[in-house]
């Protein structure tokens, strides 16, 4: 198992396929304090107004602030607003 | 866009309390179902708005998660036709609008003509409405060639028309050719050059025709002073024939100019009081309504009128006007000698500009300005030098008898 990801790893690498597509990995776009928009996310485990953790395919992604909003959520992307502080990477 | 989409399918606004609110997002998601404004209440509960479809889809999503959902607000046009469906007035006025809006635009509204420099734009309107073009006419009606044509064949300096309609609007492009007047073709009458006012002849410069003055002699008026008449003579000086030119000089003469002005010493001027009044008025026509006050005695008025246009050529008959009012008192007053000589050597001034104008050279200036109890007479004659000459008809004489040698 490991040496089929490891091979398509390193076929994604040598076709120069973007990595979220190919492997489906969390881009997080940060835009000033105010605005962040993540792409490719599985799920939202909790989402209060001071925290949003998302489950990603790599992990969870934990975004800090206050007043955290979601003006547009689709199965593709989450737009988040409000004060954000902290991105967090969880394996 | 997704707002005008969902002003257009219509939206929920909801409340969505419960234990598995995350769950609730996660399931929607899952259903391809779109959430937006998703805000996360004190109270715990999550507010959140959905198009209309997708509010009914949600109660499978809903039984699973155990949520409550309660509608906070509904926006949208679906839900705004469901509140007005009793305002009948309402729907016939967008009807009435949109019938109104489809007769209008297969209307003619406005008339652009660009590239015209020496045929001005009213005059083109003016004979367009000749033709039948006017604002409010069915474009249907329009025949842009015919247009074309016609304006080519009326304005024969426009070498070239294109006539369009854009929408509702005319776009009248033309381009003007320079054409030279050709005078050197003309054929022109022989004529004679003669005085028509008397005079001490300054300059004769005569470019066809026989002079009959030199400068330093007078002329009467009506006397010839360039000959049309040409004699032509063989080798012995006689005259063997006759010919008629039109004669062509620049004759200039110097006279005397009378002048005489006389200013009476009191008159009556018009003081402003400093108490200014203004007013509106609209005028439809021939109807007039004016706003404000209406005296007139005393009160100097000043009219400001502007045309309403709907387009930029096209003049709806109503206008609006600003009036502005100030009062003024008549006082009698006296010049003294000082200001009446001045105003009266101003006078002259300007009459000598005005003379200048026309081309009037003035060699002498012989006026005398005298003040007496009552008035203030200027009086005299100006020495000018002036362009004269009128063209009249020429005598032609009977052609001298051919000399045979016969006769000696």
């Amino acid at each position: 198992m490991k040496k089929m990801e490891q091979w398509k790893e390193e076929l994604v690498t040598s076709l120069e396929v973007p990595r979220d597509l190919a492997m489906k990995e969390t881009v997080v776009t940060i835009t000033g304090l105010q605005q962040a928009v993540v792409c490719n996310y599985r799920s939202i485990l909790c989402y209060q107004s001071e925290e949003i953790l998302l489950l990603t395919f790599c992990g969870k992604l934990r975004i800090r602030g206050k007043r955290l909003t979601i003006p547009s959520y689709t199965p593709e992307e989450m737009h988040i607003e409000g004060r954000i502080s902290e991105v967090v990477l969880e394996r | 866009m997704n707002r005008q989409r969902g002003f257009r399918e219509g939206q929920v606004c909801l409340q969505i309390r419960g234990a598995q609110t995350e769950r609730f997002l996660n399931l929607c998601r899952a259903r391809g179902i779109r959430i937006s404004r998703l805000v996360r209440e004190q109270d715990e509960s999550l507010t959140c708005e959905f198009s209309v479809k997708d509010f009914f889809r949600l109660a499978p999503v809903r039984r699973k998660t155990k949520v409550k959902i309660h509608i906070l607000e509904k926006h949208g046009l679906p839900f705004f036709f469901y509140r007005s469906k009793k305002r009948k007035a309402f729907f016939l006025g967008i009807i009435l609008c949109a019938v109104l809006l489809m007769f209008l635009s297969g209307r003619l509204w406005n008339i652009e003509i660009t590239g015209n420099v020496k045929n001005s734009t009213p005059e083109i309107l003016h004979f367009l409405e000749e033709q039948g073009i006017v604002h409010g006419m069915a474009c249907r009606r329009i025949h842009c060639s015919a247009i074309a044509a016609a304006v080519r064949e009326k304005y024969q300096n426009i070498t070239w028309v294109s006539a369009e309609l854009e929408g509702t609007k005319l776009l009248l492009t033309v381009k003007e050719g320079i054409f030279v007047q050709e005078k050197e073709n003309e054929e022109r009458a022989p004529c004679n050059i003669t005085a028509d006012v008397e005079g001490e002849i300054v300059k004769i410069i005569t470019r066809e025709g026989v002079p009959q003055k030199k400068p330093g002699e007078t002329c009467g008026r009506g006397e010839i002073l360039v000959s049309g008449l040409l004699e032509l003579k063989n080798d012995s000086q006689e005259i063997v024939r006759y010919e008629a030119v039109h004669a062509d000089a620049d004759i200039y003469i110097k006279r005397k100019k009378a002048y005489y002005r006389e200013i009476p010493l009191q008159y009556e001027t018009e003081i402003p009081t400093g108490e200014e009044k203004k007013g509106v008025y609209i005028r439809v026509g021939t109807l007039y309504l004016g706003f404000g006050d209406q005296k007139q005695k005393h009160w100097q008025n000043v009219v400001e009128e502007h045309p309403l246009f709907l387009t930029e050529s096209f003049r709806l008959p109503v206008s609006v006007g600003k009036i502005s009012k100030k009062q003024y008192q008549s006082v009698k007053k006296e010049y003294t000698e000082k200001e009446v000589r001045a105003r009266a050597w101003g006078i002259l001034q300007i009459y000598e500009e005005k003379l200048i104008q026309k081309g009037v050279q003035i060699s002498a200036n012989n006026v005398k300005i005298e003040v007496d109890h009552k008035t203030c007479i200027s009086k005299g004659f100006l020495e000018i030098i002036e362009k004269i000459g009128e063209e009249t008809p020429v005598e032609i004489s009977e052609q001298p008898a051919e000399r045979t040698t016969e006769d000696g």
